[in-house]
């Protein structure tokens, strides 16, 4: 997240409501300290930097996080969409983050590996959509 | 990114019935519907996946179909 996209959530009028608690603001100052991601039950493995965050952005992604976690732990044969689906959005969404920081040369030379990938998305798009 | 963060910040805004966080995903989900057309506009193996979880968590979080 930019500057002006900073700026922008500074002119959100009030103060939002976050459920914040001391534990989860716990969590968020271990999370920007250490930089590990306070679910590892959600097998996501690579980060943003966490610097370009604020804390209301990780108060947002934790609660996210933690519905996903305690979804799962409830939900020992992953039936459904959300337990399936929401941990892997939030890994690719943190991979795109982190390559955005990363300035590394875009391959797209391999046409076949990209088809490849929309083949997957699309399938992936038809069992979300039919499960849902 | 911002899909995700409209989608957390509408759950909470649903939990705790605060206009200000409803407007904070308002303004997430601007963001981030802002961002997809430019992220389809530059398609490649780098943002693919990202674009498509962001449809799908916007999908999710549209009520008018």
């Amino acid at each position: 997240m930019d500057q002006s996209d900073a700026e922008a959530s500074q002119r959100v009028l009030g103060n939002p409501d976050l459920k914040m608690t001391p534990q989860i603001e716990l969590d968020i100052r271990l999370w920007r300290e250490t930089g590990v991601y306070p679910f590892p039950s959600l097998g996501v493995t690579e980060q943003p930097t966490l610097a370009r965050y604020s804390n209301t952005d990780l108060r947002l992604i934790h609660h996210i996080s933690s519905i996903a976690a305690q979804m799962q732990n409830a939900e020992t044969h992953q039936g459904s969409v959300w337990v399936r689906r929401v941990p892997l959005y939030v890994q690719f969404l943190f991979m795109n983050q982190a390559r955005d920081n990363s300035n590394s040369l875009e391959d797209s030379s391999n046409l076949q590996q990209t088809m490849t990938l929309l083949c997957m998305h699309f399938s992936l798009f038809q069992q979300a959509t039919s499960a849902g | 990114m911002h899909a995700l963060l409209a989608l957390s910040a509408s759950h909470l805004s649903w939990l705790t019935e605060c206009p200000a966080t409803l407007q904070l995903s308002y303004h997430h989900r601007g963001l981030a519907f802002k961002g997809l057309p430019e992220a389809i506009g530059s398609f490649s193996k780098k943002n693919a996946d990202a674009a498509l979880a962001a449809s799908i968590l916007l999908s999710w979080q549209v009520t008018d179909w």
